[in-house]
């Protein structure tokens, strides 16, 4: 089983900083190692995809050593999956002053987790926000439909880093792992497979493609999988333009003719 | 050639020790630099070593060799080998271990401190892995389950706190003043409406400068913790002296708080 349980400086100019968080596969899961993330602005932090409850121990202990959790103003979720919220029981608690922030479709959702949200719930549109953070700002890019109806993808203006939710995820052959990405053709072999039958629509991936390219994101950060840097952003950002998924892949399939 | 060493005292038995320095792939994933690992033909992990504004990356391929009390993480890349050392010492029931990080290759007169940092890390991570062996895990579940979670919850312990959250509720959340009788007072306007036996509460000033948690059985304290600029009281209530000084910690805790409040309702 993979786990890497030490955070890694991804982006640092003094102010300004950002962490990976380590990783890990529960043993259900074998394969799907799920990332979270730590922008930090001077004194303000937010947490990106805080994580389900088996990843809390390792995530705290990785946050706590960067900055006290009740500097945390933001609990960022992209999207509903229990992967990414399961841990936010436990958030609210170990981050008493911090907000939750996920699309407006799921506001609703989040107090069967058991918790009393009103109050701490910053609600997203559907066309996106930008989130002020210390003196940057990051902005909540509209990446509905994939997979989720109401998803985001979070974009790091200082660091230029683009979280991208599952956008990007890779399931890795047991016993292997890498935090960035190398080689991209050998890489698309981990991410074909889940883009195809998670991802809902071509036409929504290729609408975010087209907005992602006008924001000319240094990296993209996956929730799942590796990191991809340099020249591997726009080798990827091809690969999703030209990729057929979900329904428009599987309708035959799944209804007959 | 550039010799770093550290070492490390670890509460756990040797043979959890050793578990994981023979589980050489895990051991090697979790230390601190690894950016990739790949165990197809062979174990191979990418090592990149900030130093500056300057990042050493390497792939290194890695055997490992033992004997009865030492480990040899024998790495070689394409621009320099690197080779831990770990030593086990076992002096009545105390474990320690003694490691030590050599390095050759580019870079090498640079990175002393990376090195040190990163051999230090290495130690921390041994320590960590091999105190949270599933053998540790079972005991402690197995006195979990007996005493119930609730007894459990100590707040020296985040974990505790954490296993204890997952099968609750929050019933309550809003700002109260912490007047005279301090959180005794709060204890009991609480108690005036809500039924359950069990109340995990927690507070919170606005500005984060203070905060409690406590863990209440009826009108007893089973553990309190109060946080300020001072530092922590954490008390788990076990005997009538922890019990007199959890009653003079909340007894202490003044002013105005938000506040939640959880219930146990079970679960996994």
């Amino acid at each position: 089983m993979i786990r890497n349980m030490n955070s890694y400086p991804l982006y640092d100019d003094g102010r300004h900083k950002v962490f990976w968080l380590g990783i890990e596969e529960s043993e259900d899961e074998r394969g799907i190692l799920t990332n979270q993330y730590l922008v930090l602005d001077g004194n303000e932090a937010a947490l990106i995809e805080p994580g389900g409850f088996f990843v809390f121990s390792r995530v705290l202990r990785n946050v706590s050593s960067i900055v006290p959790t009740t500097q945390i103003k933001y609990l960022m979720y992209s999207h509903q999956d229990p992967d990414v919220v399961a841990g936010l029981n436990l958030w609210f608690e170990y981050a008493p002053l911090a907000k939750l922030i996920i699309s407006d479709l799921w506001v609703r959702f989040i107090p069967h987790l058991a918790v009393l949200s009103a109050g701490r719930t910053m609600g997203i549109p559907d066309k996106g926000a930008d989130i002020k953070l210390g003196d940057s700002v990051i902005r909540a890019i509209p990446s509905h439909y994939l997979h989720s109806p109401g998803n985001f993808s979070f974009y790091d203006e200082r660091s230029g880093i683009l979280f991208s939710s599952d956008i990007g995820a890779a399931a890795f052959s047991n016993g292997e792992w890498y935090l960035f990405v190398e080689d991209f053709k050998d890489h698309v072999k981990h991410m074909e497979g889940f883009h195809r039958r998670y991802m809902s629509s071509t036409r929504a991936l290729r609408a975010w493609v087209r907005y992602v390219r006008k924001l000319g994101p240094k990296v993209i950060a996956p929730q799942h999988g590796a990191i991809f840097g340099d020249k591997h952003v726009g080798e990827f950002l091809d690969w999703l333009e030209n990729l057929e998924v979900g329904i428009d892949v599987f309708e035959r399939e799944f209804y007959g003719e | 050639m550039k010799r770093k060493s550290s070492s490390i005292s670890i509460n756990a038995p040797k043979e959890a020790v050793e578990s994981v320095l023979n589980d050489a792939p895990s051991f090697i994933t979790n230390w601190p630099y690894v950016v990739r690992v790949s165990m197809k033909e062979g174990l191979k992990a990418e090592i990149m070593m900030p130093r500056f504004l300057f990042r050493f990356r390497d792939v290194y391929r890695f055997d490992h060799h033992a004997d009865y009390n030492s480990h040899i993480y024998d790495g070689r890349g394409a621009k320099g080998h690197v080779a831990l050392v770990v030593t086990l010492k076992e002096w009545q029931k105390e474990i320690s271990a003694v490691l030590e990080l050599s390095y050759k290759g580019k870079g090498e007169f640079w990175l002393g401190k990376t090195l040190q940092n990163f051999v230090e890390s290495i130690g921390s991570v041994l320590k960590e892995l091999a105190e949270n062996r599933p053998v540790q895990e079972q005991i402690q579940t197995y006195s979990r389950v007996r005493g119930g979670t609730a007894v459990n919850v100590d707040f020296a312990d985040p974990m505790s706190v954490a296993n204890f959250l997952s099968k609750s509720r929050m019933i309550h959340s809003g700002l109260h003043i912490l007047g005279e009788e301090g959180l005794l007072g709060l204890a009991s306007e609480l108690r005036a409406t809500m039924p359950d036996r069990i109340l995990y509460v927690s507070g919170i000033t606005s500005d984060g400068t203070s905060s409690f948690k406590v863990l209440l059985d009826g009108s007893r304290v089973l553990a309190i913790e109060h946080r300020t600029q001072e530092g922590v009281k954490a008390v788990k209530v076990e005997n009538d002296e922890d019990a007199k000084v959890a009653f003079d910690v909340a007894a202490g805790i003044r002013g105005a708080y938000m506040v939640n409040v959880w219930v146990p309702v079970g679960g996994v």
